[in-house]
């Protein structure tokens, strides 16, 4: 089994401050991580410092100096009753049997409600496709938990990150990064919000990104030299930018796989786009877009390089991208809120939107943003929200929410 | 004002690329507000080093940092190659230095100014 190892990150008493921390701390090669129970510990073992036992040597990747041990193994091998000794913290223990798990680990950071300022490089972990860095929200952390809270960046709607240049650099192969809303703020380097570089497959999903670059970069932008299967869903991507951006830019030399599904990319209306795109991708990938919103871009889709396209809307003036697509007119009958000054909210409006009831709802994608069930098949919503399934589950956390109708107004 | 978090020990890869994008002492792993509350691991963990710069404002050192890459190199792993530019750290001199902190160093302008590149100044620092 692959262990998932939790690791907090930010807010008051984290494991770690800041997400660049967290990423220091990662195992090298995650395949070599291994979760032992343990006994007669002595003193306090330090996070991610250097180990030895018999003949072999490792790296602490997380204990609770009472239970477990979970080693990175760098030489050697691990066996019941080898005597464990930290000669930086001078920390000691005996493994245990049997092995809790052997196959690797998944090191996962999890945000805490605030929102931190600064930039991250994933990179230098060998990775496969079970055993990955993984960026997410700790449980409640999330705009994801706070179900029927306007869909834009906004720190006090959870967990978010903010930086004046690429926020989030991916460059592992297999990375996840889910539940986080990400923006890529003004400044003399601004460029992506999430930029991928050069890795096998990546997933961002049920996140929010906002771009306010004007560096000609993508909100969400994948090199050239990416491999495997890249994949966007159920994610709002922000453009508050007028120049030559896109909200979601894949692409590699070679043939990939591109999946975006269930997203919604925009301009708000306080923007004029005149030369950027809402979703492109390059000629060579194996792109499919399905239930996807396009608004206020020169260029809703680079319908050409789309291979598979399905229940998908544009404002651009294009007729379709694929079956069941339509054109749609961007304004607030057909999303909540479009003018990002005011605060945009990329939430449908109600059943009088053309987005609702418009899409197709893929059986590997049956719930929404919220992580709420979407309506089934071509009853479902186009974009990452689908309102009937939140009217017909209710939110996760009905108190979170502002309240509406004859309970709105202060109690009492 | 800023505090900059930088790694004291170097990582090792036997393969030649991951290695290159691993760690190694006196890289920056992080720049942070002076406001910033360290965890007690980060204080003192003996693989880190957090470096105070009174009167340095933060954006200052983010831009020089992002001033010594190459976009023509984005493919490599390149983000611990990272250096402050020494025009940038030059024109940051005139402030008083601040007092040692526990597992903190400050460091001065004066000092800034004498070296080619922080990253070099850091090297020294924990030496």
């Amino acid at each position: 089994m692959v262990t998932t190892v939790d690791k907090t990150v930010g807010g008051t008493s984290p494991d770690y401050t800041t997400w660049a921390l967290w990423e220091a701390d990662g195992p090298l090669v995650l395949a070599n991580v291994e979760k032992w129970p343990s006994d007669n510990f002595s003193g306090t073992f330090v996070q991610d410092e250097a180990l030895t036992w018999t003949s072999s040597t490792g790296t602490l990747i997380d204990t609770d100096n009472s239970t477990y041990m979970v080693i990175e193994v760098l030489t050697g091998s691990l066996a019941n009753n080898d005597a464990i000794s930290a000669a930086g913290s001078g920390a000691s223990c005996d493994i245990d049997t049997p092995v809790t798990d052997s196959g690797g680990a998944i090191w996962r950071g999890l945000q805490r409600d605030v929102e931190l300022s600064g930039s991250v490089t994933i990179d230098g972990h060998t990775t496969t496709a079970t055993q990955y860095m993984h960026m997410d929200a700790e449980s409640g952390a999330s705009f994801v938990d706070q179900a029927e809270r306007a869909l834009f960046y906004d720190s006090a709607n959870g967990a978010a990150i903010t930086n004046g240049s690429d926020t989030i650099t991916f460059s592992d192969d297999f990375c996840r990064i889910t539940r986080l809303q990400v923006q890529v703020d003004t400044g003399a380097h601004a460029r992506s919000s999430i930029r991928v570089n050069s890795v096998d497959t990546f997933t961002v999903d049920q996140c929010i990104v906002e771009s306010d670059s004007d560096s000609h970069k993508s909100a969400v932008g994948c090199s050239s030299t990416s491999t495997g299967t890249q994949i966007v869903s159920n994610s709002v991507v922000v453009n508050k930018r007028t120049g030559n951006s896109r909200a979601v830019a894949i692409g590699a030399a070679t043939a990939i796989t591109v999946l975006c599904y269930n997203n919604i990319a925009v301009v708000p209306s306080n923007f004029t786009d005149t030369a950027g795109t809402g979703f492109g991708f390059n000629g060579t990938s194996l792109v499919t877009v399905q239930n996807c919103v396009a608004l206020g871009y020169n260029t809703s889709y680079e319908d050409a390089n789309i291979d598979t396209a399905s229940y998908n809307a544009r404002d651009d003036g294009n007729t379709d991208v694929g079956t069941g697509s339509i054109a749609v007119t961007f304004d607030d009958t057909l999303i909540k809120e479009t003018d990002s000054t005011t605060g945009l909210d990329a939430r449908i409006t109600d059943a009088s939107s053309a987005l609702y009831g418009a899409g197709n709802t893929d059986a590997s994608y049956p719930t929404d943003i919220f992580d709420q069930t979407r309506k089934t098949g071509t009853d479902g919503d186009m974009g990452p929200y689908d309102i009937a399934a939140a009217a017909a589950g209710g939110p996760k956390n009905p108190l979170a929410g502002p309240l509406s109708g004859p309970l709105a107004g202060p109690l009492g | 004002m800023a505090q900059v978090i930088i790694q004291t020990i170097d990582k090792i890869s036997a393969d030649r690329k991951t290695n290159l994008a691993l760690y190694k002492a006196g890289d920056v792993i992080d720049v942070v507000e002076d406001s910033q509350i360290w965890t007690e691991n980060e204080l003192t963990n003996p693989k880190y080093r957090i470096i105070s710069l009174p009167g340095v404002p933060k954006s200052d050192i983010v831009d020089a940092l992002l001033e010594g890459e190459d976009p023509e190199l984005v493919a490599e792993p390149i983000r611990r190659l990272r250096k402050i530019d020494y025009s940038q750290v030059a024109r940051l001199g005139g402030k008083d230095r601040g007092n040692r902190q526990s597992q903190k160093d400050v460091v001065t302008p004066a000092e800034a100014n004498s070296i080619t590149v922080l990253k070099s100044r850091i090297a020294k620092v924990i030496g």
